[in-house]
């Protein structure tokens, strides 16, 4: 099989900065959602958020500087890559908060300081996040930045896997972060599609609840781990609908999951379970639905992870798979918490409760603005 | 990587301190690059750049788009941030959906009626390199038949404000562009093609600048000289301005780019 072996892993979230923690919150059965009041608006306002409870500002812009490297150690270390393999691993980064959350930081204290001096995105461009990793790991090999919202990450893995069955990298390091942020926080509340909780093709869903969530996935030419998981491809197309949401149609989500599904040589029947995108907002959960009705005569088990760890944005690709592999290897794909009385006219009804996973092939869906759809394939390795 | 050459085109314009910038609207109607309402000026920007290389040819459904920028959708960021944190309002819903680097790319493939991928990639001053890479990779695996291949930068106004922002001289000057390549694989019939292979070990040439710097390797330039600096965002626009500019006047060139990541040679020739 050609594709990319996930060789390692690790996820800090809002459920625990490693795997066993995040079980450990997951068992407990408790969201680790918290409701967050920003009153530096002349309208405040307040909103649900799944944060990493480190103790710290959540808006300190130090917080990246200080989570990314654990996380991006524990990838690396569990890949067990020795030196020469670190100097040419290349980089490839996710995300949809990159330096604004220090931006932010820097022109508030700018505007406090001395209104008229101040300059709005002091920090720009978007290779913070590679240029700290590569310092850290002694990489000198090329990044990949991708900014496709929340795709972001989904996208640099498929870019990652390409890479590796064109034999152009032995490894690649994919990393996802996603870290609080006012743009994110208030551009979404601004969309009005944030809600109390977050309850994937439910009836009463009613939106989205951010998330703070960074992982680092390691991918590797070469099988090796336990279970053996492999990201064998994927697809992405452009829904032209709106640049704020699928079609609902879900003409658009079904072509791109057959794409995925014939470029892997995959057919739908052969599908053990999805990973859904599951925002819980009207629009997505309505094109995602229609598209999985038009691909799968019989649906495969649906489990959504927002629920869990909250929207985690352009991160959510890299995220959703470190904890979604985290599930395989224990066997069981993870059901959700208050997940409501499903949506009957989408006639998607996610897991409520953990289900016995078998090896054979998943998809992981993700879809953003801009008409970004990306869909992955994983196999679990018999 | 190799892939043919099937057009070139863009949009490039010093900009002054004194002046506005110039505007757009009038070119985008006269390429037929679609009205939108809402968009912002890294949109249009790459709305007219896209155009101009794609006009008169057939797009298949499903080429792909995919946009390399060092800075992106900058003056949507700084119109939310002065928003929320100047005024203290709640930003304009499109104002922060312009602030994504996947907006263009959906305002392209609206416009040309494309359903392939539509990827953002950025690399500081190798946004070209690693925008080309990416393309070459897909359609050197089947994943897209075409790919629609550009670099995008712009530079909001005040110009002062933006070198500050940059850390630059004073007196340095700014310009934006969108500078564009359409890309084909088997199927197209091209006189001319793009490749692209990474040099690791170009950190040991003696090349002058900072961490991005480059030259110019060709036989002959389009037009004035190459004088990649070390500035990420200047080498990011000139060298997409140098290919592009060659590509259309198919040029046989190459261009060394590098950065931390190592050396990257884009060659055009027939």
């Amino acid at each position: 099989m050609s594709g990319a072996w996930l060789r390692g892993w690790a996820l800090d979230c809002a459920l625990g900065a490693d795997e066993d923690a995040c079980f450990a919150a997951v068992a407990a059965g408790k969201p680790p959602v918290s409701k967050l009041r920003l009153d530096n608006f002349n309208e405040p306002f307040a909103l649900h958020y799944y944060r990493i409870d480190d103790g710290a500002d959540l808006f300190d812009p130090a917080r990246l500087a200080r989570r990314l490297p654990g996380v991006v150690a524990a990838a690396v270390d569990t890949a067990g890559l020795d030196a020469r393999a670190r100097r040419a691993l290349p980089i490839f980064v996710g995300s949809s908060c990159f330096s604004i959350g220090e931006s932010e930081a820097r022109y508030a204290a700018a505007l406090a300081h001395d209104p008229d001096a101040a300059l709005a995105m002091p920090c720009v461009g978007f290779e913070g996040i590679a240029a700290s990793v590569r310092a850290a790991i002694g990489s000198e090999a090329p990044s990949y930045t991708w900014n496709t919202a929340c795709t972001s990450s989904a996208n640099a893995l498929l870019a990652a896997q390409r890479m590796l069955a064109a034999g152009r990298f032995e490894n690649a390091l994919v990393i996802g972060a996603e870290l609080a942020n006012l743009t994110s926080l208030a551009g979404f509340a601004a969309l009005q599609l944030t809600a109390d909780a977050v309850r994937p093709f439910a009836a009463a869903r009613a939106g989205i609840v951010l998330g703070e969530g960074i992982g680092a996935v390691v991918l590797s030419a070469t099988p090796r781990g336990a279970p053996p998981l492999c990201l064998v491809g994927g697809a992405a197309n452009c829904d032209r609908y709106s640049v704020s949401g699928a079609n609902p149609d879900g003409n658009s989500i079904a072509a791109v999951l057959r794409t995925a599904l014939a470029t892997t040589g995959t057919a739908a029947e052969a599908i053990r379970g999805i990973k859904a995108h599951g925002t819980g907002t009207a629009m997505n959960d309505a094109g995602e639905a229609r598209g999985l009705a038009q691909v799968f005569e019989a649906l495969p088990p649906v489990c959504v992870l927002k629920p869990w760890i909250g929207h985690t944005l352009g991160a959510c690709g890299v995220n959703e798979l470190a904890l979604f592999a985290a599930a395989l290897r224990r066997g069981v794909l993870p059901g959700a918490p208050d997940a409501g009385a499903p949506d009957e006219a989408l006639a998607v009804g996610p897991l409520a409760a953990d289900a016995p996973a078998a090896p054979g092939r998943y998809l992981l869906n993700q879809f953003g603005f801009g008409g970004t759809n990306t869909v992955l394939v994983l196999e679990w390795a018999a | 990587m190799k892939a043919g050459l099937l057009a070139a085109g863009d949009y490039f314009a010093p900009l002054a301190d004194d002046a506005p910038l110039p505007a757009l609207d009038a070119a985008l109607r006269e390429v037929g690059a679609g009205s939108f309402r809402r968009i912002d000026r890294f949109v249009q920007l790459a709305l007219l750049g896209a155009a101009r290389c794609a006009r008169g040819h057939n797009l298949r459904p499903g080429c792909g788009v995919y946009i390399g920028s060092s800075l992106g959708p900058l003056s949507s960021n700084i119109r939310v941030q002065e928003t929320m944190l100047g005024t203290r309002e709640w930003p304009m819903p499109f104002h922060f959906v312009n602030t994504l680097g996947s907006s263009a790319g959906f305002y392209i493939a609206s416009s040309f009626n494309l359903s392939g991928p539509s990827l953002f990639v950025s690399r500081r001053g190798a946004s070209l390199a690693a925008v080309l890479e990416t393309a070459l990779t897909d359609l050197a695996t089947g994943v897209v038949e075409q790919a629609l291949v550009g670099v995008v930068e712009e530079a909001p106004l005040p110009l002062a404000a933006q070198r500050r922002r940059l850390a630059v001289a004073a007196d340095m000057p700014l310009a934006e562009g969108s500078h564009w390549l359409l890309l084909g694989g088997a199927g197209d019939r091209a006189t001319h093609s793009v490749s692209f292979s990474r040099e690791p070990d170009v950190r040991r040439l003696s090349v002058a600048g900072a961490c991005c710097a480059g030259r110019g390797l060709g036989d002959a330039v389009p037009a004035g000289y190459m004088r990649l600096d070390g500035l990420p965002w200047h080498d990011s626009i000139e060298a997409a301005w140098f290919v592009a500019r060659a590509a259309e006047a198919r040029r046989n060139v190459a261009l060394l780019n590098r950065d931390d990541g190592g050396g990257y040679l884009v060659r055009l020739g027939a």
